[in-house]
């Protein structure tokens, strides 16, 4: 009698359960070696006596106290602050003007959606390499300006160290508020409209509506661009490479460049190990908590 | 006196007529329930009331003031959706102090007003809480006490008890009564639901298809239905109709295909005139062989108690009735059936030609 019910041995269903498994196994592979390994590596060197080379003695902290005592790094980070918070702030406020504009059904909706999401499908580097043509004093905007007869017009925050920060956020802005924008569409498109409807027959004019209605109900959606935002912030590093290349001097140095000219340029493969974690840190900082929370959330 | 006149309403989406033409006069603190299947353009009517919606011709006059283009926020109606539409980031008593905070009305005031209406509506304990922390029942209620708080011209709902089960649809046509006696302001309740209308209204407009078919007290819709739509659409379980032709002699009338044949009374109509027989459930009583007008083979019988419905089979025409007693019968039976009445609806026209009642004219 048990015989009946024991399972056969069947290709067909062993087949269909193991198959996606070997063919994902070598990307799976891959992706296991080439982050996870590259991370531990790089958490290892930045505990060594690295310099140009790789070097396993073990030194414990001391790269990372050298690390903190480093002026370069701190204006790496003032930088990053600076950058990080306009960028976001920036990119979250227009981002968010346009959803409203779309939302409001301006006509001109099918134009402007793939107008403001083709940045974000340019690479960083593109992107730099076309706004500094376009920042450049000697042939952009101030040319132009002063082709057309406004001679004194002036425009030259590329190559001034005050301003040139300023740069790298309108060009990253730039590039990605479109991006903001479609997931703050996404968001109002997820809100009841009879709410809309409910609050303008209480009284409440648009402003209202909008200030106490709908964007209260887009923070989850804020949090999620936020998060997206700052950690391109953080690794930021092939716009800034594009565009000024750190400088004028220093002045657009961002812990990304900070972490590529130690290791690679200045043979301080430790010290830049170190900046590298202490950015992995950063950013995990940043995504855990939203992990976590979107987990409890999902369980909810 | 009128409170609120519907004048000549049309509504065209893309090419489509969706309003043909509303025309209705709502007197000051009457209930109307505007019942009608779906898709056939309540929630729209309602809508070009509030004002969310613009009419593509026509006037709205409330108190005799055209409001045909008055802003819907200045319009002062307070309106209950479907999805209730709470503020889900605010608390209750948040989503009731917003209204009256963005009209700058009187904070204290207001909050005693928040409370008496919490206690009308069985709330008080659930003012700190979100939304999305409640039951449908008292999610509904939060809706219903943010229109309550508004004091407003009149009271629109749309279909407000469709997202509850059928016990708390009961309570909560109740308490919109109930309200409704209290406050006596004018009411347009739109819904697809017999029930509710037959309970809530004053008076029914019965809507088909973008056309107003009858407007009129429930029972006198029920005891007289202008046509045939009407006359299905109103009871539970539906109407039986049969086809019928007045005979040769000009006094009886045959059901066709069959040899079932009913007394003409109260009218006289042609020989060989078209009719459909409208029979209402309670009006076909379960008899005996020698009263009976004909018999008919059981189907199905729903016995619910106090109440059972029996559905039929005459010579393939399908019967219902609806009865007190209880039946003891099983499929395939055969059942002596009278009818005490019936509706007499012209087959060309749909409309009632009159209604015989077999018990005062024997
Ligand atoms: N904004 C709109 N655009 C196009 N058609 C609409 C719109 N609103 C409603 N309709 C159509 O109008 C008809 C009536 O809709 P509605 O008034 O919501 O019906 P009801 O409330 O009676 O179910 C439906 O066929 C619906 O598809
Ligand atoms: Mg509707």
């Amino acid at each position: 009698m048990a015989s009946r019910y024991k399972t056969r041995f069947n290709w067909h269903t062993w087949l269909e359960t193991l198959l996606p498994k070997f063919v994902l196994l070598p990307s799976f592979l891959l992706a296991i070696v080439a982050i996870y390994g590259f991370i531990s590596w790089t958490a290892v060197l930045s505990f060594s006596k690295s310099t140009i080379l790789p070097n396993y003695e073990w030194v414990g902290w001391h790269q990372y106290q050298k690390l903190w005592a480093n002026p370069n790094w701190y204006i790496a980070l003032k930088n990053l602050f600076i950058f990080g918070s306009l960028y976001i702030s920036l990119s979250c406020a227009i981002g968010l003007a346009l959803a409203i504009l779309i939302d409001q059904k301006i006509r001109l909706e099918w134009l402007l959606r793939p107008l403001m999401l083709y940045p974000m499908a340019l690479s960083f580097i593109v992107t730099g390499t076309v706004w500094k043509w376009i920042l450049n004093p000697g042939f952009g905007i101030e040319k132009s300006m002063h082709r057309i007869g406004f001679e004194s017009f002036t425009f030259d925050w590329i190559i001034n160290s005050d301003k040139a920060i300023y740069t790298l956020v309108i060009v990253a802005v730039w590039q990605t508020s479109g991006f903001v924008m479609a997931m703050f569409l996404a968001g109002l498109r997820g809100i009841d409209s009879n709410l809309t409807k409910a609050a303008y027959l209480e009284g409440a004019n648009l402003f209202q509506i909008y200030w106490k209605v709908i964007i209260p109900q887009l923070r989850y959606t804020l949090v999620s661009v936020v998060i997206i935002l700052g950690h391109l912030a953080i690794k930021s590093y092939d716009l800034v490479i594009a565009l000024t290349g750190g400088g004028p001097g220093k002045s657009t140095e961002v812990p990304g460049t900070f972490m590529y000219s130690y290791t690679f340029t200045r043979s301080r493969m430790a010290i830049g190990s170190a900046s590298a974690i202490i950015m992995l840190l950063m950013i995990a900082a940043i995504i855990i908590p939203y992990l976590y929370s979107e987990m409890r959330s999902r369980e909810e | 006196m009128i409170d609120l006149e519907i004048k000549n309403i049309k509504k065209n989406f893309e090419k489509t007529n969706i309003l043909k033409g509303i025309n209705l006069e709502i007197n000051k603190g009457e209930f109307i329930v505007i019942l009608g299947p779906s898709g056939c353009g309540k929630s729209t009517l309602l809508r070009i009331v509030a004002g969310l919606e613009t009419a593509s011709s026509g006037h709205v006059f409330l108190t005799g003031k055209d409001i045909t283009v008055l802003p819907a926020r200045e319009r002062n109606m307070a309106m209950v959706f479907q999805s209730y539409a709470l503020y889900p980031h605010l608390k209750v008593y948040d989503n009731f102090s917003y209204g009256p905070n963005i009209r700058h009305e009187d904070k204290k005031q207001t909050d005693k007003k928040i409370k008496e209406t919490a206690a009308v509506l069985n709330l008080e304990d659930q003012l700190m809480k979100y939304p999305k922390q409640l039951s449908g029942g008292q999610r509904q209620r939060v809706a219903l006490g943010r229109a309550m708080l508004r004091n407003p011209s009149c009271f629109l709902f749309d279909e407000p008890l469709s997202n509850l089960d059928a016990n708390l649809r009961l309570i909560m046509r109740r308490k919109i009564f109930s309200i409704h006696q209290d406050l006596k302001i004018t009411t347009l309740y739109v819904t697809h639901d017999q029930l509710e209308a037959m309970t809530l209204a004053n008076r029914i407009v019965l809507m088909n298809n973008g056309y107003v078919e009858q407007i009129g007290a429930p029972l006198d819709i029920y005891d007289k239905p202008k046509n045939i739509f009407t006359a299905k659409f109103l009871g539970s379980p539906n109407i039986t109709l049969l086809d019928g032709i007045i005979d040769a002699s000009g006094k009886n009338i045959k059901v066709i295909n069959s040899k079932i044949v009913f007394p003409l009374s109260g009218v006289s109509l042609e020989a060989g005139q078209e009719l459909v027989l409208g029979i209402r459930p309670e009006d076909i009583l379960v008899s005996n062989k020698n009263e009976a007008n004909f018999p008919a083979q059981v189907e199905f019988i729903e016995a619910t108690g106090g109440l059972s419905i029996i559905y039929a089979s005459a010579e393939g025409c399908d019967i219902r009735i609806s009865t007190t007693k209880r039946i003891s019968a099983t499929l395939g039976d055969t059942l002596y059936l009278k009818v005490q009445g019936m509706h007499l609806f012209d087959k060309k026209t749909s409309q009632r030609i009159s209604t015989i009642n077999y018990q005062q004219n024997p």
